[in-house]
């Protein structure tokens, strides 16, 4: 469609339109400031200029455009607001000195040469202009609107021009602005602009302003409620894998701000080459776009928790468990075997996270026991060191005073659990259990799943390998042996105790055998054997 | 003269000199603000180097200081709205920077560029 020209009466409308498309999307823009102060309300600040701008440019009693677009600069000049608010009067200002005096109506040239007058006025009234901003935007829009009044002096065409070209400079905005790349948002100021020229070309073509907000690379900001419990209804969990291992703080960062912006209870875990996600949102593709922007997606479970809460609400069989009453505190130990599990219970531990065949419990895992463990206080012991990021993110969602044990191993954790003592407040607790952990070392045998070669070893698929305390010590051919070597390692004249954990897959004679052989080995020290039941490792040592 | 912070195990002294710079720098960057003026407004803007005339910093009791600030602004900008953008901006930056409260901040437009 094409619109050859702009008269008065249209540039009336034309502020009209984009200033109530700017209202709309205020609280978007604001929403990319990274500056609390000053202009921490860059979306306010031009909304407020440009409606004060319009207001003046209606009220002029001329249609032509000349005095049409001097109320406009007027009116911007009175009601500038903020950093932003006067570098938007001063474009209108060198706009409407660019018109100034033109008989008749605006063609694409004159368009073209108003942008111009509008970027050379702002230019000079800063002292140090500077790049990234709305200034880098509007000198861009000139250009292009230079050029392509060249090829066609269409109104229309030149606005297009400048709205795709803009849009172009936003985006690299962040290049030329570290804080804003450092946040992950493009510049607000341009992103404002922008969003007013959107409304001009919205006026010329007669559209209605669009009720939802414009996007901004992604982020949406308050959803309808559809339930007046559940504010963001769509679970959204997934991974992010990168093979190239790149996945730094600033991604991570970058990552959580945006899905922020989507809900709420979210969660971003990990790093290198692995990223675990997870969020409450109303816009779970949104939530995936985010995450296919960093890698590549797994794992993927969204669910609709509004129809999960109507359906346990629904079926009236669903027997509840009698409350437990809160006890003063309250241990969660995470497991990886149903022997485990079982000796954790027999410690007094409240609620067991099984994490599965990769001993994995998702943030959510932990957080739910969390909330289940009937008391306030409470003592989370995560077992691997994998999961002590998970546990301690959990711990910060919740309201409750959690602390977590930084326990890197199952045998650290059956020793944290037993240095618990109800007498005892919950900082003695938490001191007494961290000193408890530092004395226990941890074997674990099993087998290699691909040919490596660490500390020294060089390692077949299909080895049985030694871990002392995660690190790779002993490889052989065969359990007995391996763990022999393993505790030959271990052990040293303080260690009274080793605790032998058998997996699942063992039978209990070669645990038995085992033991025999330690003692044997180990005469002084007391050996046992307890079933583990944990998937992957065929022993589990505790030595101590 | 200085601005007095405690600290634990003394004192932490901010000259004056400092703060005037850091409202300077600040103020400079703010739209509509042409330069920083002494007094008579003119023939400071023809040697841009230092940063911190036209600022006047007073040290006051209780880690608070006041600010006076002279600027040139550019003609057709509302001068109302980039003297508050100014304030905010100084008030912000020295605070965070330097832990001192802001008590006043004075800004006078001595000259204008048309």
């Amino acid at each position: 469609m094409s619109v050859n020209t702009i008269g008065g009466h249209q540039l009336k409308d034309m502020l009209g339109v984009a200033s109530a498309y700017l209202e709309k999307n205020k609280k978007a823009i604001d929403a990319l400031n990274v500056f609390p102060v000053p202009d921490g309300d860059t979306g306010v600040n031009m909304s407020l200029t440009l409606a004060t701008a319009s207001r003046e440019a209606r009220a002029c009693a001329s249609d032509s455009i000349g005095d049409v677009a001097n109320a406009m600069s007027m009116g911007s000049l009175k009601g500038a607001r903020g950093n932003s608010g006067v570098i938007l009067s001063q474009i209108f200002r060198g706009f409407a000195r660019g018109v100034d005096g033109a008989s008749g109506e605006m063609d694409g040239v004159l368009l073209a040469k108003a942008v111009r007058g509008g970027v050379e006025a702002a230019y000079k009234a800063v002292m140090k202009p500077k790049e990234g901003t709305v200034l880098t935007v509007v000198r861009s829009m000139a250009e292009a609107a230079e050029a392509a009044s060249a090829r066609n002096n269409d109104v229309m065409y030149v606005i297009d021009a400048m709205i795709e070209m803009g849009e172009e400079t936003l985006k690299k905005t962040p290049e030329m602005l570290p804080v804003l790349k450092e946040a992950g948002v493009v510049d607000a100021g341009g992103m404002g602009l922008l969003v007013i020229i959107r409304g001009f070309k919205m006026a010329l073509m007669g559209e209605p302003v669009p009720e939802e907000e414009v996007q901004i690379t992604g982020p949406s900001l308050v959803a309808e409620e559809l339930n007046t419990d559940i504010e963001f209804g769509y679970c959204t969990e997934f991974f992010v894998k990168q093979p190239k291992g790149n996945l730094g703080e600033a991604q991570v960062e970058q990552l959580r701000k945006a899905l922020e912006k989507l809900g709420d209870c979210v969660l971003v875990v990990g790093g290198g080459d692995l990223l675990k996600v997870h969020v409450h949102t109303n816009d779970p593709g949104k939530a995936l776009q985010h995450g296919l922007s960093l890698g590549y997606l797994s794992a993927i479970k969204i669910d609709n928790m509004r129809e999960q809460n109507a359906n346990l609400s629904e079926t009236p069989s669903w027997e509840e468990e009698p409350a437990e009453p809160p006890k003063p505190f309250a241990m969660i130990s995470v497991s990886a075997g149903e022997g485990f599990s079982t000796v954790f219970a027999d410690l007094g531990v409240d609620r067991v996270v099984t994490g599965g065949q990769s001993m994995n419990p998702s943030i959510e895992d932990i957080l739910t026991a969390i909330e289940e463990a009937p008391s306030e206080n409470i003592f989370v012991f995560p077992n691997n060191k994998n999961i002590i990021m998970a546990a301690q993110q959990a711990a910060e969602a919740s309201e409750k005073n959690v602390a977590v044990i930084a326990t890197r191993s199952l045998p650290q954790g059956i020793s944290g659990a037993l240095a618990f003592n109800p007498e005892m407040s919950f900082e003695e607790n938490v001191a007494a259990m961290n000193s408890a952990i530092l004395d226990v070392d941890c074997g674990q045998i099993t087998f290699a799943v691909r040919n490596s070669s660490m500390n020294g070893l060089t390692v077949e698929e299909g080895d049985i390998i030694g871990l002392f305390n995660g690190d790779m010590v002993v490889k052989g051919q065969e359990t007995q042996e391996v763990s022999l070597q393993l505790l030959e390692q271990m052990m040293n004249e303080d260690r009274e105790v080793i605790s032998i954990f058998y997996g699942e897959g063992v039978q209990e004679e070669d645990a038995n055998a085992l033991c025999e052989a330690l003692e044997e080995r180990f005469p002084d020290c007391e050996v046992q054997v307890y079933f583990g039941g944990q998937p992957v490792y065929y022993y589990i040592f505790s030595v101590e | 003269m200085a601005a007095r912070l405690p600290s634990q195990l003394g004192t932490i002294d901010i000259s004056e000199g400092v703060i005037a710079k850091i409202a300077g720098v600040n103020a400079t960057e703010c739209f509509g603000v042409l330069g920083l003026a002494a007094s008579d407004g003119w023939s400071d803007l023809l040697k841009k180097d230092s940063v911190d005339k036209g600022v006047r910093v007073q040290a006051m009791e209780d880690a608070k200081v006041r600010i006076e600030i002279s600027l040139v602004v550019q003609y057709g900008v509302s001068i109302k709205a980039v003297a508050e953008t100014v304030i905010n901006n100084i008030r912000y930056h020295v605070e965070n920077m330097t832990g001192l409260t802001v008590a006043d901040i004075n800004v006078i437009i001595r000259g204008i560029r048309v």
